[in-house]
């Protein structure tokens, strides 16, 4: 058999050295943007640098605590709720869930200290909240040169950091405690109505994620708070609706810079680890190098470098009621038959609770023979329609929980967070959207609410 | 970053070689798409054409050869053009100087394209320049006669009888070696 070919197709396989001319004389006199072309091709790609991302590290030291650094950003999906923060949160209120404090109290017993609540989203699971403090002497909160570098005026964090037992298993919750206020002087205490204090051995706890916001004169700072009440180490879920959860801060970590190691630009190469095996490779051998070893996140880049730390005074008690019913939340008990396609036989009821920045799934059967309640989520063929037209996708978690023949029963947990495209990458900006404004959510193909 | 080192780490998926190629070789697929649409698309359709070229090059980052990604790009570059002339319903207004009446003639072979391409190559080696040069642009960057005349400071006429004079002595070898023009 022939096979015809033009000589233009031919010539498009030599190779680069025989097609060697002036390139400046090919390309004439075209005005094309390269950033533009860039910027366009990375976005459709996916392959778009992250701004505040975050890695999870592991300091290896004598007494194995984990400590990892957590950044995200949150883009409000409508005007209302967004106008609602300042910056990122902070500002007015609207009935969507997002609230001024109807059930959440701050307060202070330092009498120069003036701190306000900003601005709070979140179901009985999981709460954003913004509290901004200043001094009423005009003093500053830290001393000068107590900061990080920052490269854009939208983010002055001096430090992040995550409480988190996420894969650790032997840290016991005194070692945790003993963590939480060297590092950051924050105690999570979870108390029901009736004061008792649930804590580590009981039913669960808190997991909190705090980020702080220095000004450039370091007389303001902001704090967002971000309280997870599911232990995502996978202990039983917290019953927490009746009761009250209270964080408790005394002082906060300031950092200011002796000795940069190494920067590393932010994208997919610190985010997927490789940016520290190039610190182990630095630090082999020297565990007292490893052990002082700080990250320092800017908008562009990741300072590894080493810290001289001091601790500042805010000392703050943030308290809300966890049986507050938010107006946003969408709560609906759906069987088997109303999604057929996600949730398992057998499963004779399924929660479904849809709030500003998730939907949850509960579900629970004494069929043992299935491992999970639901179905794995079909992201092409599951997300929520506006009312306006808008299409969020999701993106899925997991499905967590456990049981099994031994307890007779299967429960199961499962979560979703908007996005606005599927498949999104986990640094993707979390969205937030108006409960009230949903038209439809389909998941699996099935349409599991219709306003 | 050499050549090689980037390939490697494009098909790493390694976004900071992905950005150093887009910088490097954007003027070249700009170019190669506004000499395929001879001036009838845009500003904004060659760029979104450009950025389609190295979307579509993440996509293929398996089919990079070494040695061959520029040619890979300009591949892409020139089919993409011609995608986007069709999707625009855009024609093609040819300067009546440019028009070649032997543009588009091809070789048939009941060889593979590689043998092909390999045999073309050494012909093409044995020209010498300026008719070497000449038709590397004509062929594989798209230029048209004008535009080859202007760059090479030669008559476009002259070009024509250039471009003309070369593709028989490469259709005289190939016929040699036993392939059909």
């Amino acid at each position: 058999m022939k096979n015809t070919f033009t000589f233009k197709e031919l010539f498009s396989e030599f190779d680069d050295d025989i097609i060697s001319v002036p390139e400046d004389t090919v390309f004439g006199d075209t005005d094309i943007s390269t950033d533009a072309v860039k910027n366009a091709v990375l976005l459709r790609s996916g392959c778009r640098k992250k701004r505040h991302k975050g890695i999870r590290m592991i300091l290896i030291a004598a007494a194995i605590i984990v400590i990892s650094g957590v950044c995200s950003t949150m883009i409000l999906a409508d005007t209302d709720i967004r106008i609602a923060f300042e910056e990122f949160f902070g500002g007015n209120m609207n009935s969507a869930g997002l609230y001024d404090g109807g059930n959440v109290t701050v307060r202070t017993d330092d009498p120069n200290l003036d701190i306000s609540f900003l601005g709070l989203t979140g179901d009985e699971h999981e709460m954003y909240a913004v509290i901004r403090a200043s001094k009423k002497d005009g003093g500053t909160f830290t001393d000068e040169g107590y900061l990080y570098p920052y490269m854009t005026s939208d983010w002055k964090a001096m430090r992040e950091y995550m409480l988190s037992l996420n894969g650790k298993t032997d840290t016991t919750p005194d070692e945790l405690q003993s963590a939480m206020a060297s590092f950051c002087g924050i105690e999570a205490v979870c108390t029901d109505r009736y004061g008792s204090n649930f804590g580590y051995e009981n039913e669960g706890d808190a997991m909190i994620d705090a980020k702080y916001y220095l000004s450039d004169d370091r007389k303001q700072i902001k704090i967002l708070i971000h309280l997870d009440i599911d232990n995502a180490s996978g202990t039983k879920h917290l019953d927490a609706r009746d009761g009250t959860l209270t964080v408790k801060s005394a002082c906060f970590t300031a950092q200011k810079i002796v000795n940069t190691f190494f920067t590393d630009e932010l994208s997919d190469e610190v985010s997927t680890g490789t940016a520290w095996n190039r610190f182990e490779k630095l630090f082999t051998g020297s565990q007292e190098s490893v052990e002082n070893m700080s990250v320092i996140y800017t908008p562009q880049r990741a300072i590894f470098c080493q810290t001289d730390k001091k601790e500042y005074a805010l000392p703050f008690e943030l308290t809300f009621t966890m049986n507050y019913r938010y107006n946003a939340c969408i709560r609906r008990t759906l069987k088997q038959i109303d999604s057929p396609h996600y949730i398992n036989e057998n499963v004779p009821d399924a929660q479904m609770t849809v709030s500003p920045f998730s939907i949850r799934f509960d579900g629970e059967t004494d069929h043992t023979d299935i491992s999970q309640c639901f179905e794995d989520v079909d992201i092409d063929n599951s997300y929520v329609l506006m009312k306006d037209g808008t299409k969020y996708c999701f993106r899925d978690w997991g499905c967590c929980g456990g049981g099994g023949p031994a307890s007779g029963k299967i429960e199961s947990h499962s979560r979703l967070t908007y996005t606005l495209k599927p498949h999104s990458g986990l640094e993707e900006e979390t969205i937030l959207i108006d409960t009230r404004e949903i038209a439809q959510i389909t998941i699996n193909g099935d349409i599991v609410y219709k306003a | 970053m050499s050549e090689d080192q980037i390939i490697v780490r494009l098909k790493n998926k390694d976004i900071k070689a992905f950005e150093e190629t887009i910088k490097k070789y954007t003027p070249l697929a700009a170019g190669i798409v506004q000499n395929v649409s001879r001036g009838s698309l845009s500003k904004e359709d060659i760029e979104e054409t450009v950025a389609d070229v190295f979307v579509t090059l993440w996509k293929n980052t398996d089919r990079i050869i070494a040695g061959k990604l520029k040619g890979y790009i300009c591949c892409i570059a020139k089919t993409k053009a011609l995608t986007k002339i069709s999707s625009v319903k855009r024609n093609i207004e040819a300067d009546i100087d440019d028009y070649d009446p032997e543009d588009d003639f091809s070789v048939s072979s009941e060889c593979e394209k590689k043998e092909l391409v390999q045999c073309l190559r050494e012909i093409i080696s044995g020209i010498s320049m300026p008719e070497k040069e000449i038709v590397i642009r004509y062929y594989y960057y798209c230029q048209s006669i004008t535009q080859i005349g202007r760059v090479m400071q030669i008559n476009p006429e002259t070009v024509k009888t250039k471009l003309r004079r070369t593709r028989e002595k490469i259709r005289s070898k190939l016929s040699e070696r036993g392939y059909e023009i």
